[in-house]
């Protein structure tokens, strides 16, 4: 009998889907950032938006298709950008300068990596473990590859 | 009408270890019959490539529950979305998944589906049973990301057309 496996298959599936499902996930992933810091939940975001709370859980499950308007009508009633386009993103990017290991500097993650770049934002304490690297406070590491002033 | 089935291991990735449900008296498991039925069926290629990346990334950054819809009581069995294409699977734990099997959603709910219902009233049964074999760690339990113990259970046919009712 063929043998299958999610892995090897995975490896087939177009980059346009790879990068739809990344983007997707990563998108749900911020929004559900943004609520917890808002201190709301996904019935909070459905009744804003005037949706059933499941059509809030479809969007969050990581394969869903946001469209333009549906990010806009979010960004909107959370008053916060959950996507920023480079040209934008790189208005907030500083630079992280090699640091004394175990030291804490007052600089922010975007949570966003394109192309090797991690677009940090004012605002959020990071522990720097390495020059090369940072660790989030949740301890999600992040690679600094490039700095910008 | 009493059916046999076993929970096995199906393919472990970093943060997830996927198990799957057979019936004993067959060989084909109903995740492997999901994916033999739709892998290279070019009406649906685009949906059964996001199901298998979702499941690839999962695999990588652990099950988080937000992407689980809940359905019933105990069991997160949810419906993977891709188009019309579903996957029908439970969520143990963050880095447990027990795939079941899927197809082509043409009606409003799953329930209205015999097919699609079977599917899922297969690995709700399926998940009572692991459910309940817990409450029992003698047979059966979670260890490091496994599934440890008895894994067989019997599944009365009958039993499940009751609880569908409920």
């Amino acid at each position: 009998m063929k043998k299958n496996s999610i892995r090897e298959r995975a490896k087939k599936v177009p980059a346009e889907i790879k990068s739809m499902v990344s983007r997707s996930m990563a998108t749900a992933k911020e929004i559900n950032k943004i609520l917890e810091r808002q201190g709301k939940n996904q019935r909070d975001l459905a009744n804003m938006l005037g949706k059933k709370e499941s059509e809030i859980s479809k969007w969050m499950r990581g394969t869903h298709n946001f469209t333009y308007l549906t990010i806009c009508k979010i960004e909107n009633v959370l008053g916060e950008r959950i996507i920023l386009l480079p040209e934008e993103a790189i208005q907030n990017i500083y630079i992280l300068t090699p640091i004394k290991s175990d030291s804490e500097q007052t600089i922010c993650i975007k949570n966003t990596q394109e192309k090797g770049y991690t677009f940090i934002e004012k605002g959020k304490k990071l522990k720097i473990e390495q020059s090369t690297s940072v660790t989030q406070d949740t301890g999600n590491k992040l690679q600094i590859l490039e700095c910008f002033n | 009408m009493k059916r046999k089935i076993v929970i096995e291991l199906y393919e472990q990735l970093p943060a997830v270890t996927y198990y799957v449900i057979r019936f004993k008296d067959e060989e084909e498991n109903e995740f492997d019959k999901f994916f033999n039925k739709f892998d290279g069926d070019s009406e649906f290629e685009t949906s059964f490539n996001i199901i298998i990346d979702w499941l690839d990334k999962i695999g990588d950054e652990g099950a988080d529950l937000n992407y689980f819809k809940p359905e019933g009581k105990s069991l997160k069995a949810l419906p993977i979305d891709g188009g019309k294409l579903r996957l029908y699977c439970f969520r143990v734990n963050e880095c447990i998944v027990v795939l079941g099997n899927g197809g082509n959603k043409k009606t409003r709910t799953y329930q209205e589906d015999p097919l699609l219902n079977k599917f899922v009233s297969d690995l709700r049964e399926a998940g009572r049973h692991l459910w309940n074999r817990f409450n029992n760690t003698t047979k059966a339990s979670i260890h490091n990301c496994a599934l440890l113990g008895n894994l067989e259970f019997e599944i009365d046919t009958e039993k499940l057309k009751s609880d569908e009712k409920k």
